[in-house]
Formats: C-alpha cells, sequence, structure tokens
C-alpha cells in the first residue's frame, strides 16, 4: 500500500508548548505552522484539546510523534498507535514525524529517544515498523534522526544511507534535525558537514533547529537555548542542497517568552526568503 | 533479531541500573574510539532520562515541588520510580500514586501534609484533563414529575473529584499560588474536597462531610433516595432538596445518564 504523502507550508514554525497558549491566540503572530507533540494531546479534554481545537483555525498544524517506540524490536503499542490515529483523524495535521529510536522497553516508557544500531537487520524492521504505522495511521510519515552520545557498537551502516534506504523502501519522508546531525558529529567524532553534503536530499520533508548544551566536552541535545551558529550554518548549507523546506525552532527546556522564540523562527524565515530570492 | 533485541534489554538494565551493572555494560553496547566515552554516553543518557521524568512529575506537582526543594524532590521522585516506573507513552496524567509514596518516604515522615497536597494536586491533574460534558442544569427537571425523583440516578460530571484529607491541602495549595513563599501555619483538619473544572476554569470547595457523604454515593451510581439518607444519617436538619440545588447549580451532573438508569429525565 502507498500511503497519502502529507505535506506542509515551506515556511518557519515553532514547537507548541501549553505555557504559549493564551500569547498565540490573543496575539495570533505571523507564523508558518505550529508543530504540537501528539502525546500531550492523549488526555480526554481540558486546555490542551480546547487550545488545539482554536490554534488549528489560525495555523497549518504537524504533529511530532515522541513516544511511539517506532524501531524497537519490541511490537508497536497497538493502543498508542490508536490514540495517534485518533488525533490525526481529529486534527488533520499536515505531516506527521516520528523518530529512528527506541522509547519502551518490557513496559517501561524512558521518555527519551534511545539509538538503534544501524545494521541491515534493523534497516529491515525499521521498515516494517513504518510500513505498519503507515498502514496503521493511512498516512505516510516522516522519520528524524535522532541525537547520539556514543556509537552503538554493532552499528554498520552510516545513518544518512540508512534514512536514504528506509525511506526508499517505505515511501516515508525525513525529517532531518540539524542540531541532532552538529550533537551527533560533536560527540561520535565524524563530520558533520560531510553528512550534510552527502545526505540525499529528495525526502527530506522537514528540517529542526533546535539548542542545545556542552557539559564536559560533550554535546547534549536538551532543546533549552537559542540555536547555535554553527547549526545555523548546517541548516544553510543544506538547504542550499534541498531549496525551500519547512523549518521549525524547537525550544521545550527553559522555555522563553513566545517573542523569542518568535525572533528564531523570525531567522529561519529570512533564510528561507533568501533562497527564494536567490533562485 | 537477537542481537537488537539484546542491545536494548542490556541497556534497559544499564538505565534502570538495578543490580549497579551500568558501568561493565557500556562497553558491551557502545564503541570506544570516539569522543565521548560509553561510560558517559550511558551517564547521559541516563541522567536525560531521570531528569525529564523528573520534571515531568514535578510539572504535575509543583506545589508539593515548591514545598519540597528541588533535592528532596528529586530524591522522592527516584522513590516514586523505583516503584512505579511509567508504562503510558503520554505523560498528561503522569504520576499516579505520588500521594501513596510520599507517605512511605522516610524524609516526608516528619512533613505528613505533603501526602495531602500530593493528593489534592493529582485530584487537579485528572480533573483539568478529564472529558467534557455538558452539565444538567435545574430547569432541566422543570417537567420531571415529583414521585420519579426518589429512584433517580445520576452521573457526575467526568472532572469531578471528591477527596477526603486530613489536612487541609487546599488552602496549602492557595497559598503556594503566588510568587513569594507564606509562612503559614499548618494543622491538621479533616476537608472534604470538590474540585472540578467548568468550562475552561479550575474550581474547587468544601462540601463538609455530609454534602460530601450524600455526592459520594450519587458517585457510586446510588439514587437520591439513597443519597438522601446518606446526607440526613449525618445533618438529620438539613434540606436535601435546597443541597441537591446546590450541586445543580454548581453544574456537578452530567447530562450522559448512567446506563443502568433505565428511567431518562
Amino acid at each position: 500500500m502507498t500511503a497519502k504523502a502529507l505535506s506542509l507550508t515551506k515556511s518557519a514554525g515553532i514547537g507548541l508548548r501549553a505555557p504559549h497558549y493564551d500569547a498565540l491566540l490573543s496575539k495570533r503572530p505571523t507564523i508558518g505552522f505550529l508543530e504540537a507533540h501528539p502525546e500531550n494531546y492523549m488526555g480526554e479534554g481540558g486546555a490542551p484539546h480546547r487550545a488545539l481545537e482554536k490554534l488549528r483555525e489560525i495555523y497549518p498544524l504537524a504533529f511530532h510523534g515522541v513516544g511511539l517506540s517506532l524501531v524497537s524490536s519490541e511490537e508497536l503499542d497497538k493502543d498508542h498507535l490508536a490514540r495517534l490515529k485518533k488525533l490525526v483523524k481529529r486534527y488533520r495535521p499536515a505531516l506527521l514525524s516520528e523518530h529512528l529510536a527506541w522509547s519502551s522497553w518490557e513496559g517501561r516508557f524512558f521518555n527519551d529517544l534511545l539509538p538503534v544500531p544501524l545494521t541491515e537487520e534493523t534497516l529491515a524492521l525499521a521498515c516494517r515498523r513504518v510500513e505498519e504505522t503507515q498502514e496503521a495511521l493511512e498516512i505516510a510519515i516522516l522519520v528524524e534522526n535522532p541525537s547520539l552520545y556514543a556509537m552503538p557498537r554493532e552499528s554498520r551502516l552510516p545513518e544518512s544511507e540508512f534514512l536514504a534506504e528506509l525511506s526508499a523502501r517505505t515511501g516515508c519522508g525525513i525529517l532531518l534535525d540539524a542540531n541532532n546531525v552538529f550533537v551527533s558529529a560533536s560527540n561520535l567524532g565524524f563530520d558533520a558537514e560531510a553528512y550534510m553534503d552527502s545526505f540525499p536530499v529528495q525526502a527530506i520533508g522537514e528540517i529542526h533547529l533546535a539548542g542545545h548544551s556542552l557539559v564536559e566536552g560533550a554535546r547534549i541535545d536538551d532543546h533549552g537555548s537559542k540555536i547555535s551558529d554553527e547549526v545555523w550554518n548546517l541548516c544553510r548549507r543544506l538547504l542550499a542542497r534541498t531549496g525551500p523546506r519547512p523549518l521549525l525552532i524547537e525550544w521545550d527546556k527553559n522555555l522563553p517568552p513566545l517573542e523569542k522564540l518568535l525572533d528564531e523562527a523570525g531567522r529561519a524565515s529570512r533564510l528561507l526568503s533568501g533562497l527564494r530570492e536567490a533562485a | 533479531m537477537p542481537d537488537f533485541q539484546q542491545f536494548q534489554a542490556q541497556f534497559a538494565r544499564a538505565i534502570l541500573d538495578e543490580d549497579g551493572s551500568t558501568l561493565s555494560l557500556s562497553q558491551a553496547l557502545f564503541r570506544d574510539d570516539g569522543p565521548t566515552s560509553p561510560q558517559r554516553a550511558l551517564a547521559i543518557y541516563r541522567n536525560n532520562i531521570f531528569a525529564s521524568l523528573t520534571e515531568a512529575l514535578s510539572e504535575a506537582y509543583p506545589v508539593v515541588h515548591r514545598l519540597a526543594g528541588r533535592d528532596f524532590f528529586r530524591s522522592a521522585a527516584r522513590d516514586y520510580l523505583r516503584d512505579r516506573w511509567p508504562g503510558e507513552r503520554s505523560l498528561v496524567v503522569f504520576g499516579d500514586g505520588f500521594a501513596d509514596c510520599l507517605k512511605k518516604f522516610p524524609p516526608a515522615a516528619s512533613l505528613p501534609y505533603f501526602a495531602d497536597v500530593a493528593a489534592f494536586e493529582r485530584a487537579r491533574l485528572v480533573s483539568s484533563h478529564a472529558a467534557e460534558a455538558e452539565a444538567l442544569a435545574p430547569e432541566d427537571f422543570l417537567n420531571t414529575p415529583q414521585e420519579r425523583f426518589a429512584e433517580m440516578r445520576f452521573s457526575l460530571i467526568p472532572s469531578l473529584q471528591l477527596l477526603h484529607l486530613e489536612w487541609p491541602a487546599d488552602e496549602i495549595w492557595e497559598a503556594h499560588q503566588g510568587a513569594s513563599v507564606p509562612s503559614m501555619e499548618i494543622a491538621p483538619a479533616s476537608v472534604h474536597l470538590a474540585l472540578w473544572r467548568d468550562g475552561g476554569a479550575f474550581r474547587f470547595m468544601r462540601l463538609g462531610a455530609a454534602r460530601w457523604h450524600c455526592l459520594e454515593a450519587l458517585r457510586e451510581g446510588g439514587t437520591l433516595r439513597e443519597a438522601a439518607e446518606r446526607l440526613l444519617s449525618r445533618e438529620p436538619d438539613c434540606d436535601f432538596q435546597s443541597v441537591l440545588g446546590d450541586f445543580l447549580r454548581a453544574r456537578f451532573f452530567s447530562q450522559h445518564q448512567q446506563s443502568r438508569d433505565s428511567r431518562r429525565i
């Protein structure tokens, strides 16, 4: 089955966080799109749903899943998929993304995106899980590269190759997180620019930008600060090859006032305008 | 997929570190030829996981977090996670049973009201994410014959939570909503509370024991007659009609009636 591909406006968006609901609804600033974690809308009712109902009337909406545990040797959680499907039907997001990662094991949810050794076997497994997800949700999804802190011992395939092959075999798109590339490159010791230059661009449906911290020599992907210059540069480098793509500012920790988030989105938006003018 | 399965099992074991095996497992999981060592990488994952779950718990229990302070709360969260690691992949109503955990947490033994504040915050969280429901209004009963009232049953709105606590957690909670930390005398006081959502707004009030037990009887699926008996057994002089009117005006009853009730309004 070929899952229906979705697409999002090639503009700059921001991650949707509850403390910003009121400011967004009262000020209605210009934003390309909002990206929500569907897991935050898995309650039955209350403020999150009230806000999202109104916000989706104003802004295009993307869903960015963080709890599916997509690439795992355990089966997909059917209940979680069903809840996800219900939200997709209700809110009709323009995109739905998940991660090349697992997050649950034997009934315990770790609330983090854990690494997958990249091998021919896990590639076949990832394809199966993406197909199962797309079949269940009846839409094509995007899969994001995770941040890594060390290379799993059994990894054999380069991440860019793994993702390109996953996309080619399943029809899924790729969400490339420029901050994650920078964080992984720094922690694992590979060349982030070479990664960007070699990445097959056709499948890239969205680009994420976020801040990270530097703790005792290791880069920690914590979404808790401004985007670093290195990450902006990587993004610029990639956009030169891809052309305009939806750009998303992720900032969840030490959440700043909405204005500061909009400043970052403004910078992303100017990057896209620059590309269009140059074209 | 035995290799990946083994990788995940070892990784999970290293994160939980129930047997002190984190260090030895890190070498099996990760290559050691990169700038970040396997031990360091695993420590980062562990820290990220515990920090994110502790933060999620503190968002569910902001006043307990404020009362306890960061270090105390973190240690209570560790205790909680040992007993009740989350299974759900959505943390919207994460934190079930934290009040019970605080009751058994030795450092909280001299702070017995912590558990009741946690129970209050838990009820508030559950209420705030409960399903929407249209409430019954007093006018909905204008055409109901008097003789049918006694055997009627009501469903309460899904957001309504009933709590009986030994400490004035409602006052403590309210006093900690501002920016400054108040100094307050905290003495034991039995309180019977209703917490609910009215439109988008969170509300709570003290009901008094008789009214609380009356509402509890309705929540258990009892008839109005049974609820009245529960009320009058505690307060023989109470006017049940007026209590019922108060409940209706507070919009406690859902239009969605219990399925076992064959009678409709």
